[in-house]
């Protein structure tokens, strides 16, 4: 079909060439809204053609008026605000708290349904990193706490056992052969662990290493 | 008729300033002629930041909704492409923004295929035919004008070259206004006759 075989209501012609050269008077504008849009687009859509040519410097921007109105009713009709809300619905959860618009623009109840699954991916993706989060700290914990039966020393362990003889080179000959053994399961458990306690894991680590393997009886 | 596209119109004009108290009134046609002034330089403008035409399309759309939606905040204290102008500028920033944070757009579905059919098919710069086919519209637009009878030239390109108002053509021309009007839409008439069949029409 052709595009420019049916003219605009001829009452309305050079109202919009003046409208568009911004020479409309209240007359040129009612005529203009007793038109027919699409036949109009077609119109703005020739005269901007004639206008970029006229002006080889100005961007090159053709399009049909009349199918970009078509998808702005569209648009408008289901309530989109967002093009990115359209094509890419999950992504654009996380991008709505993270580039709030600041035109402020008025959501309608007709919105809603578009945007609600939008926000339930959000919460949904947050409640699934909070989990994984926790039971990373969690099984952590638990691993650090896990002694297969060996006692590990620790602060209060240490503090409480100032009271017997600590590293001396007196007291250091005088391990007994047990005590060896717990020392050296202690040690291979820290070395196992050493990736997940690293800042924990030093300060016992200095401690015993102070304490003579080969001295052991 | 379309004035300068590098800076945002200084003035409001009186249709604009009508057309904006129609639609705050619920007309949505008063909205579709401001669509259709305007939506041109939106996309020309949105284009500044976005290089992919169809998500430029889409970006322009976006910014016109977006300024329907705020009309009723519009108070007249700029022009209205003013302030279309800078929904449009605000509007493609956060699409930069919202962009850089995901993925390329390789599985994009586009929702408004007819706009971006129309589009590939006038405006795909990477086809040859498309070229050609511009090339050739420019061409016979240029041959067309050369062509008109001296006063609807002279009138059309003070309008399009030299931005004019009608009223400075009309003391340029030393004719009344209405003439000056008469003769810019009648050699655009007669421009359009001649570009008619290469846009894929025909009488």
């Amino acid at each position: 079909m052709s595009k420019y075989s049916d003219p605009y209501n001829s009452g309305a012609q050079d109202s919009l060439s003046a409208f568009l050269d911004n020479e409309a008077t209240p007359a040129d504008i009612e005529a203009l809204l007793a038109s027919d849009m699409q036949k109009l687009a077609q119109k703005v859509d020739s005269y901007h053609q004639i206008h970029q040519s006229v002006q080889p410097d100005s961007e090159q921007w053709i399009f049909d008026s009349g199918a970009f109105l078509n998808g702005l009713h569209d648009k408008l009709d289901a309530g989109i605000e967002d093009s990115n809300v359209l094509a890419f619905p999950k992504r654009n959860a996380m991008l709505n708290s993270v580039s709030p618009e600041p035109v402020m623009a008025e959501q309608t109840a007709s919105s809603e349904p578009q945007v609600k699954p939008v926000r339930k991916h959000y919460w949904s993706g947050l409640a699934v990193a909070a989990s994984v989060a926790f039971a990373v700290v969690l099984g952590g914990n638990v691993l650090l706490d896990s002694n297969d039966g060996v006692a590990t020393p620790n602060f209060v362990a240490n503090s409480n056992a100032q009271a017997e003889p600590l590293a001396t080179a007196s007291s250091a000959d005088t391990i007994r052969l047990e005590d060896n053994e717990r020392l050296q399961n202690y040690l291979r458990q820290h070395a196992q662990q050493a990736s997940m306690t690293v800042g924990q894991g030093m300060i016992p680590m200095a401690k015993v290493v102070g304490y003579p393997q080969g001295n052991a009886q | 008729m379309f004035a300068n596209y590098e800076v945002p119109m200084q003035h409001e004009t009186s249709s604009d300033e009508a057309l904006v108290k129609r639609v705050q009134t619920g007309d949505k046609r008063a909205f579709d002629l401001l669509v259709l002034k305007y939506q041109h330089k939106v996309a020309a403008l949105v284009s500044r930041y976005i290089q992919d035409k169809q998500e430029v399309l889409d970006v322009a759309q976006d910014s016109f909704i977006k300024a329907y939606r705020a009309i009723d905040s519009f108070r007249g204290e700029s022009a209205f492409y003013t302030w279309l102008y800078r929904i449009a500028v605000n509007t493609a920033k956060n699409y930069l923004v919202s962009r850089s944070r995901r993925p390329p757009a390789s599985d994009v579905e586009l929702d408004n295929e007819e706009v971006h059919a129309s589009y590939n098919e006038l405006a795909d710069g990477g086809s040859p035919d498309a070229n050609l086919n511009r090339d050739r519209l420019e061409t016979e637009i240029q041959a067309a004008i050369k062509d008109l009878p001296e006063e609807l030239r002279g009138a059309l390109t003070l309008r399009e070259f030299d931005g004019l108002s009608y009223e400075d053509i009309a003391q340029v021309m030393d004719c009344p206004v209405g003439t000056v009007r008469s003769r810019i839409f009648r050699a655009r008439e007669a421009v359009e006759k001649r570009i008619r069949p290469i846009f894929g029409g025909g009488e």
